[in-house]
Parts: structure tokens; C-alpha cells; sequence
């Protein structure tokens, strides 16, 4: 099982003659990913590591109807038109790897994701993985095998590096992953740790999920409301990045209008601070994950 | 990027928002026209260009009656520093006459994942006793980023918010002027704190904060501002030779550097990775003498560069080079870079390393190498080693740095 990715995820890779594009690519076919084809408009006709290239997302999907996951791989400036080409589509699961996306193009797209019912993980992910079945993206680079070992326990984080560096630690550790993904760390996030965990949630092979939270925003305070409010009941371990931030000797001075959105929330401790009081085991450095899931998952079998 | 409050009203009169009649000025010898001006327009506030909040407080606005007053407070004002922030100029308004501040403000809201709007009529006092006296009053409302503002919505939003029949319309107005300006500039956040009501009636921008969106910078290329940190001071000399990094290279990212006043320098690889580390170093007693994130595959070059940067700082008693098990940004690459810093540089003090991923292992032998060959200390690990159990290593390697200073200087 795992969630979002698995063996029947099959997959278009836009922008997939770039540089970074076509690597990845080779890398997810070589972890068995079904990659069925790539668009790059323009070079329709072109193969990169045996996969065919497509001008248009709409051939692409007329030559293999089974597509229903997209992965962006397109410039920052192009990022919004890739995701609103796929939804129009009808793909269901679109994963933006491109960085640095213009705000303005991630709201327009989220609001257009949300109008369609389509799901969105990212901008800035490094991708999904569920061990053994899928590989999305450049997450766990050329030797995913060593950091992701099938297992029962969740991974969720705004950072990409901390996604393996989380997986790497808890293998250490003696555990595996159900599915592993980094949902970005924007401003706006189309999926948040609050959309994940019900999914996590649901799926039976997962026993307990860690996540990884990094300073400002509000999505971590609001996975905090939804485990006090019942909506996710599974042992959740967090650790929050970033503490040294508030004492910085300056900081940003400026641009208040996000202590109104904001509302008392967005610093590190603010986080930590909701998380522990939803009842949610919180790691003060970050390679004492591990421990608290064995610790969690311990207390949960007596 | 942070605009100066000069630049954002003239950003804002291109859509038509009102500001005070006002000039900029920039050095002591561009003084002349004050004379005429305050002629002109009667009592001025005269404002220091800062990137700070609070500055009425701190004492960066001073209101004058006459050009002699006008001239004096421009020359107090032209070097002041507030906040740590030091100004870049003076802007010398017409002060107005004032029957109503409010506040208005456009950014982007996780809660709701969009643009929005934030309006009150209690304007002109800082923003957190905004939120502290009326928070009932504060209307937050978001925008449908692909529709955008239509007039009739801001005239919803105003009404909430209590402005009536003609106030009610010149907000709106106001409102949507504001945000087509947020919208085709690439805007995060644009805050009128207040907007000025005048006994005729008008609505003027009395201060503007504007910030732009730095990944939105590539499709402005009339956008003509200088260079800036947005950390409340200069940027320092090592600050601004890293930004220097990044100019005109979109492979990877290596220019981020914040100098702070520790002494274990800090080569930090990824984001999320860089904030992990550096907590870990502080929760253990390190002090940390910059911050730094590299990632997203950069060249050896600009890995070099970043190395050089880092490692010229005064005063240094270890250098800790650490990054998660990397994804996708190849190590080897990444650590030739740092070596050819290293050879340039060759550090008296100790270095310990923790890194993983594509290339590892080629990097670690030609660490080795480098040791060897140029008689380093230091500490090379592996993903064996928890990425934040090494900040104990390095703290502990410069305590050692530190006593044997001491035994030698004794």
C-alpha cells in the first residue's frame, strides 16, 4: 500500500529533456518507476532513455491513456502553465519538483488544482516514494535502496534533504517506509502536512509517521490542530527546524501584515509548542527521531 | 526584496494610488530645491529611507514648518541608522491633513493558501497593537488568485470592514488599484499603514512597504533597484562578495551567506539541512560564525567561491562542512570545490566533514587526499554518522583549537 505512489502509478515526466529532467528519469526507470512518456513542447518525436517525447500533454495522454501521474520538471517561469496543462488534462496526482516558483503562479495554480479536484505535492518537493514500487522524482537520489527500506513508518517534510536524511536516520534505527514525500517548504504549499496525514492515516501499512517542519507559515500548527481534533489518531513524531532563528540578532524587521496572517504562529517554538500540546512527540535535535518512534510505537503495543 | 518607502509610492502612482506630493534626496548636495518646495506645499514631513518598522518612534520622521527646519532634519536624517538599518536618502512630503487613518495590506495567507486582502479602519498605529486593541475590527478576507479583485468584491470587503457610502467607494477603489499593483509586479506584500483620509475626501498612501518576490525577478527585467540585505543592516564585504556567487550562473545555488559573530564557520549543504545543523550546533554549545546553504547541484566553482567566503572570516576555531544524505546534488562535484577552497585557504584550524550521497565515496578518498596533502585536521565522516551527533565533534575539535591557542600564546 504506502500512499499517493505505487506500482500502478503510471507516469509523464514534463520537461523531460532537461538536463535535470532526463536524469531523473533514468533514475526512476532504473528503480522500476513506469515512466510511459515526457513532453517537451517542441521536441516531440525526440526518446530520452527510451521514453517518448511528446509536444503536448494531450498526445501524450491519446498514446498512453493510462497516465495518471504527472512529474514537473519544467523552468520556474514555466512551472504554472506544466501543472494547469496537466490538470486540464484530467492527472489526477501532479508533483512539482521546480524551485523558486513565482507565489503568484503557485496561488493560481492551487486555486485551479482545488476547482478540479486535482492533487498537487509541491512546489520545491523532491518527490514520493514508496519503497520497492515507485520512485517520483529525485528523491533518494541514484541509490534509493540504501535510505528507503520497505517498512511501515510515514514520512512527511518540507525539506527534500531531511526527507532522506529522516529516512536514513529511522533505517539506522532498524525501521522501513510506507511512503516517503517532501510536500515543500512555500509559502503556499498545494498539499500540506494536514492533507497528508489522513492519508497516512487510511492506509494500513503504516503504523506511525514522522514529520519535519521548518519556521514560518501555519501548516504545522494546523497538523497540530488536526491530531487534537481526532483527524489523525496514528503515533506522530516531528521535529522543527530552525529554532536558532528566533534568536538571530536581527531577523526580518519588517513586513508586518504576516504577524496579522499568522497570528501568533510561525516561529519554531510557536510550533513545537502546539505540536506537544496536541499530544505530538517532538524531537529536540533531529537524530532523536528514531527514538521517539521506537519509544511511540513501543507504549502503543502494551 | 525589500523596496524603500520612495521607491513603493513611486510604484504605486503608476496605478493611480495617491501619495503625498514629496522629492527624494540622497546626498547633502542635492539640497536645493527644499526651499521652494516647502514654499510650495506648506508644513513637510521630512522621512529617513530605512528597511525598518517603528521608525516614527525611533525618531526617523520629523515634521517641519519651515525650509530652514526642513533643511536641518534632512541633514540629521540623510546618515541616520534605525534600527541597524541606515538610510539611503530622505523623501521630504507635503504632511497632510488628516480626518481618517486606516490600514491596508495585500499578501499571502497559508491559511486559506491565496492572496488576501487585509483592511481596517484603525490604521496609522503598529501593526501588532492593531492586533492587540481591535482585532474585531481587522477584516481578512482572500482573493481567488486566478479571478483576481473585481470592484464589487472590494466593495463587499470595504463594507465589512465598515466604511460607508463614499468612503465605502474610495476604498474599493483604492483596493483594487492596490492589488493590480501587487499582481503585475509579483508583489508578497504590500502594506499602506495608513492610508490617509483628507478633509476633502481623498484617499492617499501615506507610507508604502513593498516587498518583491525574488523568484519572480527574471520576468521584470525593467525592475531597476540596487542591491540590498533585508536583514535590518549593510550587507558586509563577505556578504555581498557571496551574492556575487549566484549573479549570472542559474546552476545550483551557493550564495547565500549571513555572517554572524561566532567562530565555528559553518559549509552547510540544503535547506532544511542548513537549519537542522545549525540548531543542533547552537543546542550543544557551539557558536556558529555565518550561516550558509549550498544546494541544487551546483558546480565546483561556485562551491570553491562559497568555501573561500566562508573560511576568510577573522577569527575562526573550526569549520564544519555538513549536508543530509544528498537526493540528487552530486557529491564528489560538491567536494572538489570545497578542496580547491581548502588549498587556497589551508586552515590552520580543525575541519570535520559529514556528508552522503551520489559520489560519496569518491568524495571521501579525495578528502583523504587533500589531508594528506596538505596536513589538515580533519574529520571526515560518512552517512555512518548521524548528521547532527557531528556538530558534537566539531565543537568539541574547537575547544582543543581553542586551548592550544592559549598553551602558545602563554
Amino acid at each position: 500500500m504506502g500512499i499517493l505512489v505505487d506500482e500502478n502509478t503510471h507516469v509523464v515526466v514534463q520537461g523531460i529533456t532537461g538536463r535535470e529532467g532526463s536524469f531523473v528519469t533514468k533514475e526512476m526507470l532504473r528503480y522500476g518507476t513506469k515512466v510511459l512518456a515526457g513532453v517537451t513542447p517542441g521536441k516531440g518525436g525526440e526518446v530520452v532513455h527510451g521514453v517518448p517525447v511528446y509536444d503536448t500533454l494531450k498526445q501524450a495522454l491519446a498514446a498512453h491513456p493510462t497516465i495518471n501521474t504527472s512529474l514537473v520538471y519544467v523552468p520556474p517561469l514555466s512551472a504554472k502553465d506544466a501543472a494547469i496543462e496537466a490538470i486540464s488534462n484530467g492527472i489526477q496526482l501532479i508533483n512539482i519538483i521546480t524551485e523558486r516558483v513565482p507565489i503568484h503562479d503557485t496561488a493560481d495554480l492551487y486555486s485551479y488544482a482545488v476547482s478540479k479536484g486535482a492533487r498537487v505535492v509541491g512546489p520545491t518537493s523532491v518527490g514520493i516514494l514508496t519503497p520497492g514500487k515507485c520512485k517520483l522524482g529525485p528523491i533518494g537520489g541514484t541509490n534509493p535502496d540504501f535510505l528507503f527500506k520497505p517498512g511501515r513508518i510515514g514520512i512527511v517534510s518540507k525539506s527534500g534533504s531531511m526527507t532522506s536524511e529522516t529516512a536514513w536516520v529511522l533505517c539506522q534505527a532498524g525501521f522501513g517506509i510506507s511512503t516517503a514525500l517532501s510536500v515543500g517548504g512555500d509559502v503556499i504549499a498545494c498539499s500540506t502536512f494536514a492533507d497528508i496525514l489522513p492519508l497516512f492515516e487510511a492506509d494500513p501499512e503504516t503504523d506511525a509517521v514522522v514529520m519535519f517542519g521548518e519556521p514560518g507559515g501555519v501548516y504545522e500548527e494546523q497538523a497540530a490542530e488536526l491530531v487534537r481534533k481526532g483527524g489523525f489518531t496514528k503515533p506522530l513524531i516531528a521535529f522543527i527546524a530552525g529554532k536558532f532563528v528566533d534568536a538571530m540578532p536581527s531577523g526580518i524587521t519588517f513586513g508586518h501584515a504576516g504577524a496579522i496572517v499568522e497570528r501568533g504562529m510561525g516561529s519554531p517554538r510557536q510550533k513545537v509548542e502546539a505540536l506537544r500540546a496536541a499530544g505530538v512527540r517532538v524531537a529536540d535535535v533531529h537524530h532523536e527521531v528514531a527514538k521517539l518512534v521506537a519509544e511511540a510505537l513501543a507504549e502503543r503495543v502494551h | 526584496m525589500n523596496l524603500y518607502e520612495y521607491e513603493g509610492k513611486s510604484l504605486f502612482k503608476k496605478y493611480g494610488i495617491r501619495v503625498p506630493e514629496g522629492i527624494f534626496i540622497n546626498s547633502p548636495q542635492n539640497t536645493g530645491n527644499i526651499e521652494a518646495f516647502v514654499e510650495e506645499v506648506g508644513e513637510v514631513a521630512v522621512k529617513a529611507q530605512v528597511l525598518a518598522g517603528k521608525r516614527g518612534k525611533a525618531g526617523g520622521v520629523r515634521f517641519c514648518k519651515t525650509a530652514e527646519g526642513a533643511e536641518l532634519a534632512v541633514e540629521l536624517l540623510l546618515n541616520a541608522t534605525i534600527h541597524g538599518s541606515e538610510s539611503v536618502g530622505v523623501l521630504v512630503e507635503q504632511r497632510l491633513s488628516i480626518v481618517g487613518e486606516y490600514y491596508l495590506s495585500l499578501t499571502f495567507d497559508g491559511w486559506h493558501r491565496a492572496p488576501v486582502v487585509i483592511l481596517s479602519q484603525q490604521g496609522g498605529v503598529e501593526v501588532e497593537e492593531m492586533i492587540q486593541r481591535h482585532p474585531e475590527k481587522l477584516v481578512i478576507r482572500p482573493i481567488d488568485s486566478i479571478f483576481g479583485l473585481p470592484e464589487w468584491k472590494a466593495r463587499e470587503i470595504a463594507a465589512e470592514a465598515g466604511f460607508r457610502e463614499e468612503r465605502m467607494r474610495k476604498m474599493a477603489d483604492l483596493m483594487v488599484r492596490a492589488y493590480r499593483c501587487f499582481r503585475e509586479n509579483d508583489i508578497r506584500l504590500l502594506e499602506i499603514n495608513p492610508v490617509i483620509e483628507t478633509p476633502k475626501g481623498n484617499f492617499f498612501a501615506a507610507d508604502a512597504v513593498v516587498i518583491l518576490d525574488d523568484d519572480a525577478m527574471t520576468r521584470h527585467r525593467d525592475f531597476n533597484y540596487p542591491p540590498r540585505g533585508g536583514l535590518g543592516r549593510p550587507l558586509t564585504e563577505r556578504e555581498l562578495q557571496a551574492k556575487l556567487i549566484d549573479q549570472n550562473d542559474y546552476r545550483g545555488v551557493a550564495g547565500k551567506y549571513i555572517e554572524l559573530d561566532g567562530d565555528i564557520a559553518m559549509m552547510s549543504a540544503g535547506g532544511g539541512g542548513s537549519i537542522t545543523n545549525m540548531d543542533a550546533l547552537i543546542s550543544y554549545g557551539g557558536r556558529p560564525a555565518n550561516y550558509t546553504e549550498y544546494g541544487g547541484n551546483p558546480p565546483a566553482e561556485k562551491v570553491e567561491k562559497l568555501t573561500r567566503v566562508v573560511l576568510s572570516k577573522p577569527g575562526l576555531t573550526a569549520c564544519w562542512h555538513v549536508g543530509a544524505v544528498a537526493n540528487n546534488t552530486r557529491v564528489d562535484i560538491t567536494m572538489e570545490g570545497f578542496i580547491a577552497g581548502l588549498r587556497a585557504i589551508r586552515p590552520p584550524f580543525p575541519i570535520v566533514v559529514r556528508r552522503g550521497g551520489p559520489g560519496w565515496e569518491e568524495a571521501r578518498a579525495a578528502l583523504e587526499r587533500a589531508r594528506e596533502e596538505l596536513h589538515l585536521d580533519m574529520t571526515i565522516f560518512g552517512p555512518e554518522m548521524p548528521m547532527t551527533e557531528s556538530a558534537k565533534v566539531v565543537i568539541q575539535k574547537s575547544e582543543e583549537y581553542k586551548n592550544k591557542l592559549r598553551s602558545l600564546s602563554c
